[in-house]
């Protein structure tokens, strides 16, 4: 589950220059968000792929899986933009139903397309970042940046608390497993709420716990990361 | 240097953690708690590291009672230092280096003076192969290398041991104990376990609570002949005390010892 974690840390461009990295992708993300030219995104989409899966070598399949999360978010939505209803046929392609026409036109085609495309560039190109960059060399660009102190703060807790959340969801939900929890639907419901409350009670146990180690480690309030 | 004095806590749900404890930790370099399951030791520890404030009874740090303020107990905490039980909950950063790095960080010591240190560090507690490493990819017996070397980093005058063996294997363990002995020689140490063989080896006073008072102290191998006390304690005797008792073999501190002494070679 820490796999993002895990290939920040032992993929080949690891150790390559944060500023580079972050400046490729910060270019990407502009020229995708500016451009209305699909060639253009899918180039950055393919480069960026290469970037991440041949160069700094994350496996293909690992990669695809990972893209495949927010995806799903996004057909969804090009889905609402795709797709209308009218009563007049403007449409390229519909289906006539009680007098009403539902069906994709010609310019929301192109616009869903394009979208798309630029969806996928911007994507991959934080996947690029995200996937090979630790985070501590991100935190030591956004600090060159002058981003406030307590926004890295926030990202650095909220980063560590999704592993912590996982973590101890797949725990409970292990040993729930184990003993049966979810073995028929009425089961699965009970141990679901059951893991909702656990996970609860847990993670105040371990952001406590946290605060603790973070007192004792001597932090005052700034994540400092040297240069 | 540290003292303890009439200690009580009580958690919030009511749990009278610690009764009256008394402890000196100038009776020893490396002192012992030693204690059963819920005897109260974790608790101690919090207390004396002024993460959890007495019910009644004060700590006092050269002669001066702690203070509770954040100032005063950041200034105590660079002289204080604890390694917890759970090595999972300690380590912050997800590369060994930087974890280390954390407490020096927060110190603003340079990055150059930082990476001598932690590398100093890294021998120490044999873990340089690990340097670069994720921390979650590490053994628990790596992890608890790494939080040692963490809490060694920063130049305390005591470190505080939560069961710095348990769940170790005998290598590891006793990778573990060399590691502590090393480290006796410029900091105070309290370890607190119930691996009666590695407190029996490493240190040289012990305080033996049970249900959250301290039932006896003692050095170590006055402390380990009391059979009464250890049994209220719901404690085991170490083996070589065991061997003592059982087979009249000379009282020796460590196995190198028995296998050196002469006595005992001629007896056999
Ligand atoms: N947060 C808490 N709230 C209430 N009671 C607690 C809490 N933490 C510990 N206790 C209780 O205080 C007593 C002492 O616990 P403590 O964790 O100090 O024991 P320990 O000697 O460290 O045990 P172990 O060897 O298992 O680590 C136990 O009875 C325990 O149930
Ligand atoms: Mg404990």
């Amino acid at each position: 589950m820490l796999l993002i974690d895990k290939y920040a840390y032992t993929n080949r461009l690891t150790n390559t220059n944060p500023y580079i990295k972050f400046a490729i992708v910060v270019i990407a993300l502009a020229m995708a968000t500016i451009t209305t030219n699909i060639y253009i995104n899918l180039s950055i989409l393919i480069i960026m792929s290469m970037l991440t899966t041949v160069v700094a070598g994350i496996p293909i399949n690992k990669y695809f899986k990972l893209l495949f999360i927010p995806s799903t978010f996004l057909v969804l939505s090009i889905l609402t933009i795709l797709i209308s209803i009218s009563r007049v046929d403007i449409y390229a392609w519909r289906i006539e139903i009680f007098n009403y026409y539902i069906g994709i036109t010609e310019s929301a085609l192109q616009e869903s397309i394009l979208l798309s495309t630029r969806v996928f560039a911007a994507m991959a190109s934080t996947f690029f970042l995200g996937l090979t960059t630790p985070l501590n060399n991100i935190i030591r660009v956004l600090k060159k940046m002058y981003l406030s102190n307590v926004l890295i703060e926030l990202l650095v807790l909220i980063y560590r608390f999704i592993f912590i959340f996982l973590k101890e969801a797949m725990e409970i939900h292990t040993g729930q497993e184990l003993k049966f929890g979810y073995s028929n639907m009425k089961n699965s419901l009970r141990s679901t709420g059951l893991l909702i409350s656990s996970l609860f009670t847990r993670l105040i146990l371990r952001y406590r716990d946290m605060v603790v180690i973070l007192e004792c480690k001597l932090y005052d309030g700034e994540f400092k990361i040297g240069d | 240097m540290i003292k303890v004095e009439s200690l009580e806590y009580k958690y919030k749900d009511g749990t009278k953690a610690l009764k009256n404890v008394n402890i000196d930790l100038d009776k020893g370099n490396i002192i012992g708690i030693i204690g059963s399951n819920g005897s109260g030791k974790s608790t101690l520890f919090l207390n004396i590291l002024g993460i959890l404030r007495p019910s009644k009874g004060t700590i006092k740090y050269n002669n001066i009672p702690l203070k509770y303020d954040k100032k005063s107990l950041r200034n105590y905490r660079k002289e204080v230092t604890m390694v917890f039980q759970d090595p999972e909950k300690q380590l912050f950063y997800s590369r060994v280096y930087d974890d280390i790095a954390f407490a020096l960080r927060n110190l603003n010591v340079s990055e150059d003076e930082i990476r001598k240190k932690v590398e100093l560090i890294l021998d120490r507690v044999k873990a340089m192969d690990l340097k670069e490493k994720p921390t979650h990819f590490l053994s628990y017996g790596q992890k608890k290398r790494v939080t040692i070397g963490g809490a060694m980093v920063v130049d305390s005058n005591v470190i505080l041991l939560d069961e710095p063996t348990s769940g170790l294997d005998p290598a590891m363990s006793e990778e573990v104990m060399s590691i502590i002995k090393d480290l006796s020689n410029e900091k105070k140490l309290v370890v607190s376990s119930h691996d009666m063989d590695f407190i029996y080896e490493v240190c040289d006073y012990v305080y033996i609570i049970s249900k959250g008072e301290i039932l006896g102290e003692g050095i170590p191998e006055e402390i380990f002949l009391k059979s009464k006390l250890l049994k209220d304690a719901g404690l085991d005797k170490p083996w070589l005390v065991k061997i003592h008792e059982y087979l009249g073999i000379p009282l020796v501190k460590n196995e190198n010892e028995l296998l050196k002494n002469k006595l005992i070679k001629e007896s056999i």
